[in-house]
Formats: structure tokens, sequence, C-alpha cells
């Protein structure tokens, strides 16, 4: 045996320990309880290819010990199942925190239901961790791609076709409100379930003669040096910069304006408030457009589908301020996103409001009349003290949905949250940081009380069935 | 205002007086190993409360087994709501009663009260239980106060607006002169 055999030898041990390691730890911690079946399935699954890989790698020992590879043929082909893991070791990262101990066991049943709703064939893990972090991400269609061609394949067909992995922070995890920015990212879902892009995008047209300045002026910027890129080559590295950008920043911003239709004002209230805190105003990325832009095609929505002139003085004074700050040009942080913000203009901030129309259903939208309605009906009864979890008269009550909930919950906070403040114990309301937390515990046991209701009345038409 | 009511009819019963109501979600678990002891006049018994106790959450299908001699905190699953000419007492069912439950203590909700119902519960028994959350567990008995305070603003209750079993940051009464009287007893220097 060979040095290459005796370190490869070495390679599958230490790999499969890993993977040991991995089955052990699921083992632990599948006992725990979850507030989301999709935390026990994402489980399943990375016990069900922690064992693959820990099969596959016992069969290669064979191979290793046999001459008929070369060393790196043998580094190749052991190296793609051991690159696996780490991904394994990623995904239990997800499941941590998503048991009852650590995330708002009352918010997962509504927002999976909600989820169903909008899309039938997508779980959610909802998951607190101790960072600074909200995110969401679909890692079904990803996780299909990685292990599509390998040995792990057979695996994913435990996933569902889209898995959101919600992550929240640990010490955030009960601001039920700030929450509502998770229509954003059902938004991503139905963007790419909907083919948005395909009608979108054939849209938006770069101006040539944007495109021409901008590399006449870079290459003009590189004469001085030895061996100047070919003007015609930086149009095309030009086009190529602006369209990535625009291609990621419509979908965010689609994704914003399939939210708005979703979920209402409250996207826009929860997500200027994790915004504003988070990111710079004019800051971008490659992926994701300046702030101040998104605040922009949001404003322009709500003054489109909602009467703000029928909306309390202090939300109407609260969106005034938002429009008047997203009416300032945006700086772009370089010449391609300056570029890019100019493409995006007025006009196709209305393509994309318009596009997030075809994404979701009128059913599924939540309507100017129905704000103002959760505003008249739904807040005094936070005001009350009472969880708006259910409406109507004795006995016919019924379940009050999620984005109303969530809706009403955001106007006592922007409208009459002294008033709230002062309507409770003063242990409650001493600061108004405890305030603040005594109306997301309000919004919570409301998300409870309309899940519990919901879920119960399906249970109770179930057991008449099997009786009768 | 009781809600949310999933049975009326099965939990306003006629011929009772009382609405049944059921066992919530959340449990306040006392954590014997954390403590030596619980002294409500120390000065760092609300730090020595929280070590004391821990949260968990069952969903409805789950259960939550007590063993016997076990004290936990629980919770109604309705949120009640008191207009101010009504009281409130919660009161243990007799079936449950029957196999060593002991459901509620400090069993009157005043006028005004709004909030989950904190259930003192308890297996006196000498097997264990397993509580299953959303099972009747409990009855509440309404009465009416003659003496409606119209002209005096409701104050709210240190439990108002509770949205779980936890214990809270209410100072016990006369405490500090309960203080005084154990300074009395120590001897003089």
């Amino acid at each position: 045996m060979d040095s290459y055999q005796r370190i490869a030898a070495l390679k599958i041990q230490t790999a499969q320990d890993r993977a040991h390691a991995i089955i052990e730890e699921v083992t632990r911690v599948q006992n725990k309880v979850y507030a989301s079946p999709a935390s026990k399935r994402l489980l399943q699954f990375v016990l069900d290819a922690a064992s693959r890989i820990h099969n596959l790698l016992e069969d290669e020992k064979a191979v290793a010990s046999a001459d008929l590879l070369t060393a790196p043929e043998l580094e190749t082909r052991l190296h793609r199942n051991i690159k696996l893991i780490p991904v394994l070791h990623l995904l239990l990262g997800f499941v941590e925190g998503s048991d009852v101990h650590h995330s708002p066991g009352q918010l997962i049943p509504t927002l999976r239901r909600y989820a169903h709703l909008i899309l039938p064939t997508s779980e959610i893990v909802v998951s607190s961790k101790a960072e600074l972090n909200y995110s969401i991400q679909d890692i079904a269609g990803a996780l299909k791609d990685l292990f599509s061609g390998t040995s792990l394949e057979p695996s994913c067909q435990l996933l569902p076709e889209f898995l959101f992995v919600v992550n929240i922070p640990a010490v955030e995890s009960e601001q039920i409100l700030i929450h509502g920015v998770l229509a954003h990212e059902l938004g991503h879902a139905l963007y790419d379930k909907r083919k948005v892009a395909g009608n979108l995008l054939p849209k938006i047209k770069i101006s040539d003669e944007l495109v021409r300045n901008l590399a006449k002026m870079m290459f003009e910027s590189q004469q001085k040096q030895q061996n100047p890129t070919p003007e015609l080559r930086l149009r095309e590295v030009v086009t190529q910069e602006v369209t990535g950008r625009i291609n990621g920043w419509v979908m965010e911003l689609s994704s914003d304006a399939i939210g708005v239709r979703l979920f209402g004002p409250a996207l826009f209230f929860a997500a200027v408030h994790l915004l504003i805190s988070l990111s710079h105003m004019d800051q971008s990325t490659k992926t994701h457009p300046p702030t101040r832009l998104r605040v922009k095609l949001m404003i322009r929505m709500l003054k489109q589908f909602y009467s703000l002139d029928k909306w309390h003085a202090k939300l109407q004074a609260f969106s005034k301020d938002w429009d008047d700050v997203s009416a300032v040009p945006v700086p772009g942080r370089t010449a391609f996103d300056q570029l890019a913000i100019e493409t995006i203009n007025d006009g196709i901030l209305d393509l994309i409001s318009d596009a997030s129309g075809t994404a979701v259903s009128a059913a599924q939208c939540y309507t100017s009349g129905r704000f103002n309605r959760d505003a008249a009906e739904l807040a005094p009864m936070f005001l009350s003290h009472i969880p708006p979890g259910e409406t109507g008269p004795y006995g016919g009550s019924m379940p009050v949905e999620l984005a109303s909930i969530i809706n009403a919950g955001w106007h006592v906070y922007l409208c009459d949250f002294e008033a709230f403040r002062k309507s409770l114990h003063p242990n409650d309301g001493s600061t108004r940081f405890s305030a603040a937390a005594k109306l997301h515990e309000l919004v919570l046991k409301a998300l409870e009380i309309s899940e519990i209701k919901t879920s119960w009345e399906e249970a109770r038409s179930i057991s008449k069935r099997r009786k009768d | 205002m009781i809600s949310p009511l999933l049975d009326p009819d099965g939990q306003l019963s006629p011929g009772t007086a009382s609405v049944d109501v059921r066992l919530g979600q959340r449990f306040h678990v006392p954590l014997r190993a954390k403590l030596s002891q619980l002294d409500l006049l120390s000065d760092t018994h609300q730090i020595d409360l929280l070590k004391y106790k821990d949260d968990t959450f069952v969903p409805i299908g789950d259960y939550f087994v007590l063993h016997p001699g076990q004290f936990v905190l629980g919770e109604t699953l309705e949120w009640v709501h008191l207009p101010k000419n009504l009281v409130a007492f919660v009161i243990g069912k007799s079936t449950w009663g029957r196999d060593g439950l002991i459901i509620a203590t400090a069993i009157g909700v005043h006028p005004n009260f709004s909030g989950i119902l904190t259930l003192e519960i308890s297996n006196v028994g000498e097997i264990p239980i397993y509580l299953y959350p959303g099972l009747a567990v409990a009855q509440l008995f309404l009465a009416s106060v003659e003496l409606a305070a119209e002209s005096v603003a409701p104050v709210p209750s240190a439990f108002q607006t509770q949205t779980s079993p936890r214990n809270r940051n209410v100072e016990i009464e006369d405490s500090d002169i309960i203080k005084v009287f154990r300074e009395w007893l120590k001897p003089k220097q």
C-alpha cells in the first residue's frame, strides 16, 4: 500500500466518523418538540443523507485499497461524497433553534398554514439564532441542484418542493410585527413559481447610449495603462454588470411588490422598520437594490392600491415622510449601480407593480377595504386587551387571518401606541420597549387563537367523519 | 368574553352554572436542581424565581407528564376578558380531581381582568398523569358584582394581559414589615 492509499484510507475513516457523528446528533435532537413538522422532515433528510454517505464510503474502502485508480482519480472520487458532509452540518444548524424552546411556538403553525395557502407544496422551518440576522431562503431547490447527479440524489425525495428556512435573531424572536417581512420572502417563491421574470425582464431595456458613455469613460481612464481593454469589450463588461444587477434588483423589488399585495401596508411597515436599523439608505449590492428604491416602489403601490387619505392621520404623516425620503434621487455607489438605478425608473417600478399582480390571485390580495376594516374593528380590540384571533357572533365566530392580525397590530403600534402603553399595568408599560413587548405578545396570542380555532374545526370534522 | 370558545354547546352545557376552560400549550416548570430554597422575602427572590422555573411549549396533540408530587404552572387555552360587573372563580373539574389533579389554588379573577388564567397544577395522586393541551380541565364560575365602581377608573392588576404562565415581578405585600420583625428577632450586639 503506497502513501496515498494510506491517506485515502484515513480520509475515508475520518469522513465516516463525521457522518456517524451527524447520525448520532440527529438521533439526539429528533426527540425535541418542533412547532413545524418540516424540522423533522429536514432531520430525516440529513439522517438519510449521512447514512448514505457512510455506506458509500464503506464501499470506497475496496476501491481505495485496490490499485485501479491513480491518486488524483481516487481523490476526486472520494471528494464527490465527502464534500457533501459540511452541507449536512449546515442543515443541522437550520434545525437547531427551531424547537419550541427557542422559536415562538404560537407563530409557526399560523405561518405554515399561510405559506400552504399561497404555495401548497411548501414547508417552513423557523429557527432562532444568536446572530442578528433576519433571512429567509428556500433551500429545497438549492439542495436538489447540489445533490443532483450525486449518489445522494434519492435523499432529495424527502424534501418538499419549497422548504423555507426562516432565521430570526433569538433575542428578537417574539417581535412578531417585524416578521411581516416574511411576505417579501414568500414573494421570492411566487416570483419563481409564477415565472414573473420571464414576463418582466424582456421589457426592461438598458439605454445603449448610457452603456456606450460609461464604456467610453472607462476606456479613456485606462489610456495611460500599457494594455487598455478595448472599448467594445468594455461595453460588454458594462452590459453584463448592469444586467446582473437589474436581474437581481428586479427580483428583490418584485418580491417586495408581491409582499405588498399579500400583506398590504404591514409589509411596508415591517420592511422599513427592519431596513432602517440594518441597512444604509443608499447602499446597494449586486443582488440587492438600495433601500431608498425599495421604499419608493412600496410607497407607489400603497398610493395606488390603498386610500391613504382615509388612513389615520399618524399613518398618513408616516407614509408622507417615507414618500419624501424616497423621492430623493439615489446616488449610485459605483458607475454600474448608477446605470442600473437610471434604468429602473418610475415607469419600470410601475411595470414591476403590475407584474406582481400576475403572481397573486385576487383572493390572496390584502385589499384597501380589509385594511380599513381591520384598523376600525381589530385594532381597538388590542387597546381593550383582547387579542383579535376570532371575530363574529357567539357560536358563529370565525378565525381572523394572519395578514389582518399583523396589520391591526401595526396600526396600534404606529397610531395608538401611547394609549396602549397607558392602559397597561405600570410594570408592563414602564418603558417603551416593555409596552411594545406586550403588544407583540397580544399579537402572538391572537395568531395562536386564530390557528387553534381553525385547526380545531378541521380536527372536529375529521373526527366526525370517522364516527359517521 | 372568552376566546376561543371551541365548543360553545359543550363548554356551556345547559343546567350547569359554569364555563369549561381548556388546558393551554405553555407550562412553567420548576427546576428543582437549580435552587436550594425559595424565600419570597429574600432580596434576590425575583432572580431566584428566574432560575427556578423554565418555560416549555407543548403543542396540542402532544402531552406533558406530571409526576406525583410535581407542581407546574399551566394556562388556560382561552383568553378571558371580564367586564367591570363580573367576577370569576376557577375550579378544577371533578373528573380530573378524582385522579389526583389539583388545577387551581388562587381561584379568584377580578372584574376588568383580561388575560389567560394561570393554573397552579399539582399531582397529589400516586401515579403520573398525562396532561393534554386542549382538554377541558377546569371550569369558570361567573358571578355578578353589585357594587360596580362606576366612578373609579379600573386599575389593571399585576396579572393583567398575561399571555403565558410566568411568575410576575410583584412585590410581596407587607414584606418590608415582616423584615423589620426579623431584625427584631436577631440577637442585639
